[in-house]
């Protein structure tokens, strides 16, 4: 037999109460254990809502600490590893058959770094063809550039043919792949920091919604009994009050560090490795024209298109980022590095054309040659890699500020509406009483 | 109770959210064999080009130059390139860097040197009594013309082969032949082949735009041509087993011989080239001038000895060949 709702309802209210089924739909007790039943609901639901979406987006958050972070970290230290790696390596081939052991050391402390850095983002989905691409070539590359060592160090010439051909895999196969990784983590952290800084709706209408509840409740309880004040029903309000305050100013709090974690963290990293990216570019092909002698125009085209991109856009940009001080200190420094290397890559070439390579080379390898390009550019990297950190510190200190704020917040809305559903409860009770 | 729902509750929404994920195996994966930086393999635009129509049947490459004319540099006519090399003091020379022996950076040293450098640094001395008076610019066969008609370089001396093309298409106007050589083969100790008729349908290297190259797509010779850049990365894609062997002049196979013990040069000569001192067409006291300076090497003992210290192959034994004679178009 099916039972009408309206039976189904006065039987739950009779099971509650104890009052006759006649009684309870159709008197004021019946009413008052609907509206009873709707507010504990209600509160009841806004508090799961609302710790849910606290918990949310505090799930947001550690994706952006935990993974998203890391993640973009090492694709990024993959990609600047081994365009530093290939730059370092040409420079060092330039210098004769035993090349510095300061340079031998970055470019292995390049390698370990990349190695180290495909590690971590192995742990990333989605990427999985450009990891292997990037895992399966990074020993053939090393390779490549162990036997062009050792040809070089036997003083055979077949060096610079597997020297060029490394830098090839490394610049064509290699870099694009990591280019794309990169990419693809930017992209997740982004939505992760958005996610983690916006409330859902739902929780907002439902907080509202309580509160007018409530408020209606005691207006007509105040109506129906003649008193003005329900103990258990303020205590119920203040708990909601104070629910929506915390959730609010949670809320606001995490989403303000999540998006300066944002704007003055990640954002910028970005904006700066991509320069420093294009600046190892650069360097890479300086040394290349010189190591493929009067066969580098190809290299020649490379490195005009990264300077015409820096020049043009990248540094403009990299400084409408920099909104710290450091990194603005940084970056500048970096500018005026790059206005030198420019003009030591000038001479450089004009010494290459005019037939004095050695002088070129000196240009383009000693750090204490004036008017070289070796100093400048050492600096132009090191300055991006500071601005870099600082602003990857203060992504992180940011995003920490941002899961605080969050930190007990489903707990505390938790509680606060059970606290709030068993004052509705608390003040109703008495009430239903007197119907006894 | 309710309250003990409700943790329930959560507690099964945090298991939710932190769900493990799956891992996959990577399907087989194979590496794709590497490219050397300008590698073609497909077969177009690699040969040099042919003989314009109408200047070839009274083309012969040995006697396509012009004969030393005996005048000074200092008496160049005003303008030309060789008062113009005077005044400046310097030779500019466009040489391989590629090409060990013929021309070739040391890395131990990082000087170029090679039978080419020699040359060019004998016409230095003869202009300047100094053989470092000379700027060596290096080049390849994809730039070599190029550079020289853009005055970037007075000369090319990398082992040019005469002929009709380059002499007309490219305007260009040879020294007498230098040297001689002829294109063999070059392959791994182990691989068996005895001469070029073993390489039917077997990929052979050579840099693109060489005769070498031309040859080699002669479709009566059935090989696969692979062309690259530069010389070596014909020995780096025989080194990996992505050629079965390389074909060019010998003085050049020599070279690559050197490089790498596991390589031997087999077959006979299939073709005869004779080199010369690329120059611009118009620039005809300069190669007056450079003849004069190899008409003196021949006389002198000064070309036996630069071929016997650079081109000479220790496994030939055998007295060093006599240089080519000289011969002008415009001799009686």
């Amino acid at each position: 037999m099916v039972v009408p709702a309206r039976d189904r309802q006065a039987t739950r209210a009779r099971f509650l109460t104890g009052i006759p089924r006649r009684q309870a739909y159709s008197s004021p007790p019946g009413q008052l254990v609907v509206i009873l039943v709707v507010l504990v609901a209600l509160c009841l639901g806004a508090g799961v809502a609302g710790a849910f979406d606290v918990q949310q987006r505090r799930a947001a958050l550690d994706r952006v600490i935990d993974r998203g972070g890391p993640l973009t970290g090492a694709a990024m230290d993959v990609y600047q590893s081994l365009s530093d790696a290939d730059a370092t390596v040409a420079g060092a081939y330039l210098v004769g058959d035993v090349e510095p052991a300061e340079l031998r050391d970055r470019y292995r402390t390049n390698i370990a770094e990349a190695s180290a850095a495909l590690g971590t983002a192995s742990l990333a989905e989605g990427t999985e063809a450009d990891l292997t691409t990037l895992n399966t070539h990074l020993p053939v590359y090393t390779g490549l550039i162990e036997t062009a060592r050792t040809l070089n160090r036997q003083g055979l010439p077949q060096g610079v043919a597997y020297l060029r051909e490394a830098s090839t895999v490394a610049q064509t196969v290699m870099l694009p792949a990591a280019e794309r990784l990169l990419g693809q983590e930017n992209a997740r952290l982004r939505q992760a920091q958005q996610e983690a800084s916006s409330v859902d709706p739902v929780v907002i209408g439902a907080a509202v919604l309580v509160l007018l509840a409530l408020l209606a409740a005691q207006v007509h309880l105040a109506r129906t009994t003649r008193r003005i004040f329900n103990a258990g029903l303020l205590v119920a309000t203040v708990c909601a009050v104070a629910a929506v305050a915390w959730l609010v100013t949670a809320s606001v709090v995490a989403a303000a560090h999540a998006h300066a974690g944002r704007t003055e963290g990640t954002a910028q990293v970005a904006v700066f490795s991509e320069v420093r990216a294009e600046a190892l570019k650069a360097r890479c092909a300086e040394s290349l024209i010189l190591v493929a002698r009067g066969n580098g125009t190809v290299h020649e085209a490379d490195f005009d298109l990264a300077a015409a991109r820096l020049s043009g856009r990248l540094l403009a940009d990299a400084e409408r980022a920099a909104t710290t001080p450091g990194t603005r200190d940084a970056v500048r420094r970096a500018g005026e590095q790059w206005s030198n290397w420019l003009a030591g890559h000038k001479a450089l070439r004009e010494k290459d054309d005019g037939g004095e390579f050695d002088l070129a080379v000196k240009l383009a390898t000693n750090a204490g040659q004036q008017g070289g390009t070796a100093s400048p550019s050492r600096t132009v990297d090191d300055e991006l890699g500071k601005a870099i950190q600082i602003a990857n510190e203060r992504f992180e200190s940011e995003s920490a500020h941002a899961r605080n704020a969050l930190a007990f917040g489903d707990l505390g809305v938790a509680v606060l509406m059970v606290l709030a559903a068993l004052g509705v409860g608390f003040g109703y009770l008495p009430r239903l009483r007197e119907y006894r | 109770m309710r309250t003990r729902k409700l943790v329930a509750v959560a507690a099964a929404l945090c298991l939710l959210t932190s769900c493990g994920q799956a891992v996959t195996v990577p399907a087989r994966t194979t590496l794709e064999p590497l490219r050397p930086p300008g590698m073609d393999d497909t077969r177009g635009a690699l040969a040099p080009t042919q003989c314009p129509p109408g200047t070839g049947p009274e083309f012969v490459p040995e006697r396509s130059s012009l004969k030393p004319a005996g005048i000074a540099p200092a008496q160049a006519p005003p303008g030309s390139t060789l008062a113009e090399i005077v005044r400046r003091g310097r030779l500019v020379a466009g040489v391989d860097q590629n090409l060990n022996r013929s021309s070739s950076l040391n890395p131990r040293t990082g000087l170029l040197e090679g039978f080419d450098v020699d040359v060019v640094k004998e016409i230095a001395k003869q202009l300047f009594g100094d053989e470092n008076a000379v700027t060596l610019v290096e080049v390849n066969f994809s730039n070599n013309f190029p550079k020289l008609a853009a005055e970037d370089v007075d000369l090319l001396a990398d082992s040019i082969t005469i002929t009709c093309e380059r002499r007309f298409t490219k305007k260009v106007m040879f020294s007498s032949d230098y040297f001689i050589s002829g294109q063999r083969v070059l392959v791994p100790k182990t691989s068996g082949v005895r001469s070029i008729e073993d390489l039917r349908g077997k990929r052979v290297c050579a840099p693109n735009g060489t005769t070498s190259m031309g040859k080699l797509m002669e479709p009566a010779l059935g090989v696969v041509p692979v062309g690259v850049r530069e010389f070596p990365d014909c020995l780096v894609l025989m080194q990996r087993g992505q050629v079965e062997a390389s074909s060019t002049t010998d003085s050049v196979l020599l070279g690559l011989k050197d490089l790498d013990p596991a390589t031997v040069i087999v077959g006979e000569r299939f073709s005869e080239e004779h080199h010369g001192l690329a120059m611009r067409e118009s620039d005809e006291e300069l190669v007056r001038f450079v003849n004069g300076v190899l008409e003196r090497m021949r006389a002198d003992g000064t070309w036996k000895r630069l071929y016997e210290k650079w081109l000479r192959d220790p496994d030939e034994p055998g007295p060093v060949p006599e240089p080519p004679p000289a011969h002008y178009i415009d001799e009686e």
